[in-house]
């Protein structure tokens, strides 16, 4: 088929709509989940049985129909295989002019078939496929592997072309597995259960920004999501394979990653007032040569702080406190409210954690109770001393404070399970019965997870960005500013890629990687972690070159007082000032550039011989001077006059004869201790005036 | 790699419009601790928008509890100094601005140059500078890229601009509304801050007090005359309330050209800025008692007589006025 050809039987949206069932199919799903409503949220090609019957009600069908349709194709595509045919009808199919990309049917089909139900082995997902499409094929469909150019593409055009104005797609890799983890992670979760995931993450006590193990995440969804969570998904936690449990988990940590502590549902039930769930966390400034540790506490927040801070109480163990924004996302050592001194937590807050609350602001605030905790430097957060962490690092020193009766349970740790262990003296500071160790490097994480099951090496990789100035939409960022590549949880023989070249990891931060230079821009970046041969995580990125600086109408404009003014009304917009007819202010001689503070006696000098003040012995001159020469033993020859279009020396006007004499003597007789500009125009006009004092 | 500044006002400039969150956010990927701006992030941030403003980048506009930031479209701001005719470069800029301004000079005649202002403020974008043996050069360069270019020095015409402390008091829309029943501080304008006055405490003469709902989430300022209220902006509130004690904190220095203010009482923000474009560098932080006091440079005496009439303050000149020599 010609070109031609292809783009009169394509082309045109509105045409193929009316005219093939599989683009009425694919424009269909397209609008049903990109739609202006979702703007700037994620968005899941949740396709299942029920949304092709919904979807289906105005096409007059149902599955049957669609899978037909998906079968039969794009009008006009020659190639046999269904991938193979979805990347034809996605080849340059922005240049047709095509209201949605023509391919979301074929990957709705294959998301379709990761929940096609049938005598199968729960981990299989092709032999679905074959069987959703009712051919008797086996195997991977040819071209499969090439599909994730299409879900590329797909995000592409949702978070880059669209800018998020029809939601945001977003690539998400689910149970380790590159070409199938993408199709099945868009059922994992309906959307009534996605927005329940708050509240349960909330309920369980997680603290946004701190990953927690995968046990902890199934304990929150099977404990706190019993009456959220369809009976579906909490049986797929008891009964469902290791499989799709982890791929489940993949999900969920996606989302709790992306978390800020806030609770929607609740903000709705409490009339639009947030409710905020945050973190609290023991810091250390501990004094090894007078071995001393002072213990304190700081609210760690995904969520903006309130403006005036927080005034916490709720806990017979300690007085009202008070916090307030330190750093980004963290707050100042807790307080007291009444003596303003920082809080010092007691043992007990220590052992049994503490939960306090703002409930004006809507906020409580958690530390976990733990007979061990682990602590790491604060300068990576910012924060001066020590910083209580939620999990093991890997590859990183820290230090661990645990309760002495436990020495026995850590021993064969600290034998072969970490490198580097060494007890710190603290005679004052740490609650009674406490010690405090430092470690260079965990090996394993079997002894502290064997007193506390929480605490361990992070269970999963994730890929993140830090740093960098985010543009409007989610995983866009300013070519002049862009991210670092952070990959947590990383183990030996993991690497990060981008566009297929390896990223170098920073010495001094293990696990952060720098972008390299010159990366394309407005056009996305693949970032990938990858261990072996196999990728395990996948990110994309879009560098955008930001808007056009120059424009001319102010975007809001304010009165003298800075109060703002009505849109299109004339006012002080940046350093635009409207036109007054009062007259301008007189200009400051002393401002003369060049003319220091240290300057004692200045000679103005004008255009006509005579015109000469000696400042300050004399008032500075109301008359327009061309030069301002400081002098005492050496001096400086300084132009100060409006413009040099009128500055040359008006020999033929003269003044009074003693002030003649010494206009003249500046520039004559005195002119060789005075050094003329560096300008060559301004030394040329020096040399002028020098010559017309001679005359003179 | 551009500065912390450059970067925060190239991604203004490409926004274009933020809200105070976006804008918080922004420039928290950009932020490290520096007690010179601020003691906490949030102060970091009121100072960061404040410098912006200041230099004419940005304008930033209360909206209800919160405020919002507006790029400024491009414009020379003309310095009020003597000599060759001297402008900075305001308002929305982007990584290539530079190049595009110092191609554009060369074919105008205008000198280009630009000076990072780091060592000065930790968040002040590159000076970008231009200088010619006129105005004309200035102005067709500014043609040439359209940007904004008036032969008035920003700084006076700001000034002039700028709104008296004497009408602000007189046109506020005065109440007789019951006092709020929020957590109330009164500004103490001997000390310059605010504190918390004992319930029932008589109001004497003009008192600026601050409310703050129980919840940390709303907050207003309130005017008091005898019984009569109105909301007020904070930073005009204080300068009033200094002006009806006859309380001076504006202090200009005409042999150096500075103005100095304490860090406790914020110019406003027009006064700021015809301050800031006197220079088009960020105030100096000089130490002293409370939080010290920012030095604004280069300010012309007519300049800085005119803003202090306007903030009901005297103008004291320090220096030599021009009756006898200099030591």
């Amino acid at each position: 088929m010609q070109p031609d050809e292809w783009e009169s039987r394509v082309g045109h949206p509105l045409e193929d709509s009316t005219q093939s069932p599989y683009l009425s199919w694919n424009d269909a799903l397209a609008a049903r989940f990109f739609c202006p409503e979702v703007a700037g949220q994620p968005v899941y090609l949740f396709v299942t049985d029920d949304t092709l019957r919904e979807i289906g009600q105005a096409l007059g069908g149902g599955k049957s129909e669609f899978l037909a349709a998906v079968r039969a194709g794009p009008v006009g595509v020659t190639r046999a295989g269904h991938c193979q045919r979805a990347l034809q009808v996605a080849d340059r199919w922005r240049e047709r002019g095509l209201r949605y990309p023509p391919y979301i049917a074929y990957l709705s089909l294959f998301v379709l078939a990761g929940g096609h139900e049938g005598e199968f082995d729960p981990r299989s997902y092709y032999p679905r496929l074959w069987e959703l499409l009712g051919e008797a094929e086996q195997g991977t469909p040819p071209s499969f592997d090439r599909m994730l150019e299409l879900w590329d593409d797909l995000e592409k055009w949702s978070v880059h072309d669209m800018g998020g104005a029809l939601g945001l797609f977003e690539e998400r890799i689910v149970g380790g597995k590159i070409h199938i983890g993408l199709p099945l992670a868009q059922t994992m979760l309906t959307e009534d259960e996605r927005r329940a995931l708050p509240r349960i993450f909330a309920s369980a006590g997680l603290q946004p920004g701190s990953l927690p193990s995968d046990r902890e995440i199934r304990r929150a969804l099977t404990v706190h999501g019993r009456s959220s969570l369809h009976r579906r998904t909490l049986s797929a936690l008891a009964h469902d394979s290791a499989s799709f449990i982890a791929a489940l988990l993949d999900v969920v940590s996606d989302e709790f990653l992306s978390w800020d502590g806030e609770i929607p549902e609740e903000r709705a039930e409490r009339g639009g007032k947030r409710e905020v769930s945050a973190g609290l966390r023991l810091c250390l400034s501990l004094d090894r040569v007078s071995r001393t540790v002072r213990p304190s506490l700081r609210c760690r927040s995904k969520s903006e702080f309130p403006e005036a801070g927080l005034l916490l109480s709720g806990s017979p163990m300690v007085e009202s406190l008070t916090c307030g924004e330190f750093v980004p996302g963290w707050s100042s050592p807790l307080a007291s409210a009444a003596a303003g001194a920082d809080f010092g937590p007691s043992g007990g807050v220590w052992d049994e954690g503490l939960v306090l609350t703002d409930t004006s602001a809507g906020w409580t605030l958690r530390l976990q109770r733990s007979s061990i905790r682990v602590f790491v430097d604060g300068r990576r957060e910012q924060l001066p001393g020590l910083v209580e962490t939620l999990d093991v690092p890997r590859s990183r020193s820290f230090y661990i404070a645990f309760r002495e009766t436990l020495e026995p349970a850590l021993e064969h740790w600290v034998g072969s399970g970490c490198r580097g262990w060494q007890r710190i003296e603290v005679t004052t500071g740490l609650p009674s019965g406490w010690l405090l160790a430092s470690i260079e490097e965990a090996i394993t994480d079997d002894g502290p997870r064997a007193i506390d099951d929480r605490l361990g090496f992070p269970d999963r990789r994730t890929l993140r960005f830090t740093g960098g100035i985010p543009a409007a939409v989610r995983s866009t960022f300013f070519s002049f500013a862009p991210p670092h590549v952070v990959l947590e949880g990383a183990q030996a023989g993991d690497s990060v890629v981008c566009n297929g070249s390896p990223l170098h990891e920073e010495e001094a931060a293990p696990g952060l990687y720098s972008l390299p230079q010159g990366l394309p821009v407005d056009t996305r970046v693949g970032i990938e972690a990858c261990h072996a041969d196999e990728v395990i995580k996948r990110r994309s990125l879009y560098l955008v070159s930001g808007a056009p600086w120059q424009f001319t109408t102010p975007l809001a404009t304010l009165d003298g007082y800075g109060r703002r003014l009505s849109d299109g009304d004339e006012g002080i917009a940046g350093a635009a000032v409207p036109a007054a007819d009062r007259p301008d202010l007189p200009a400051d001689l002393l401002r003369t550039p060049g003319l220091g503070a240290g300057a004692t006696r200045v000679f103005f000098l004008g255009r006509i011989p005579g015109r000469v003040a000696v400042w300050p012995r004399e008032p500075l001159p109301d008359w327009q001077p061309v030069w301002a020469v400081p002098l005492h033993r050496r001096g400086r020859a300084l132009f100060c006059g409006d413009s040099l279009d009128e500055a040359e020396p008006k020999v033929g006007q003269v003044g009074e004869c003693d002030r003649i004499t010494l206009w003249c003597t500046v520039f004559f007789r005195w002119g060789e201790r005075i050094t003329p500009p560096r300008e060559p125009a301004l030394r040329s006009l020096w040399n002028l005036y020098r010559k017309a004092a001679r005359v003179a | 790699m551009p500065s912390r500044g450059d970067t925060l006002l190239f991604a203004i400039s490409a926004r274009r419009q933020l809200s105070w969150r976006s804008f918080s956010e922004v420039l928290d990927e950009i932020f490290v601790p520096d007690g010179r701006v601020g003691t906490d992030v949030k102060q970091v941030r009121s100072a960061v928008a404040a410098l912006g403003s200041s230099l004419g980048h940005w304008d930033v506009i209360p909206e209800g509890q919160s405020a919002s930031i507006y790029i400024a479209p491009p414009a020379f701001a003309v310095l009020p100094r003597p000599g060759l005719p001297t402008a900075v470069l305001c308002g929305s800029r982007s990584p290539d601005t530079l190049a595009v301004v110092t191609r554009a000079g060369k074919a105008a005649g205008v000198i280009v140059r630009q000076a990072a202002q780091e060592h000065l403020h930790s968040y002040a974008a590159t000076r970008i500078e231009i200088t010619a043996d006129s105005h004309d050069p200035l102005e067709r360069l500014a043609d040439m890229l359209s940007i904004g270019y008036s032969h008035q020095p920003a700084a006076s015409a700001l000034a002039i601009a700028c709104g008296s402390i004497t009408d602000y008091v007189a046109f506020l829309p005065w109440c007789t509304d019951a006092d709020l029943n929020w957590l109330r501080r009164d500004f103490d304008p001997e000390h310059l801050r605010f504190v918390s006055r004992p319930e029932g405490a008589t109001r004497d003469g003009l008192v600026l007090s601050a409310y703050e709902h129980p919840s940390g989430w709303a907050r207003q300022e309130r005017l008091w005359r005898g019984d009569q209220s109105a909301i007020a902006d904070r930073d005009w509130g204080r300068f009033a309330v200094l002006a009806d004690r006859g309380i001076n904190v504006y202090g200009y220095d005409h042999t150096v050209g500075t103005v100095s203010v304490p860090r406790q009482v914020p110019l406003p923000t027009i006064p700021a800025r015809a301050l800031g474009l006197c220079s088009g560098r960020p105030p100096r932080v000089e130490p002293g008692e409370g939080l010290g006091s920012n030095i604004y440079a280069d300010v012309p005496a007519a300049i800085a007589r005119t803003l202090a009439g306007k903030l009901g303050q005297h103008c004291d000149l320090l220096a030599n006025q021009g009756d006898g020599e200099r030591s």
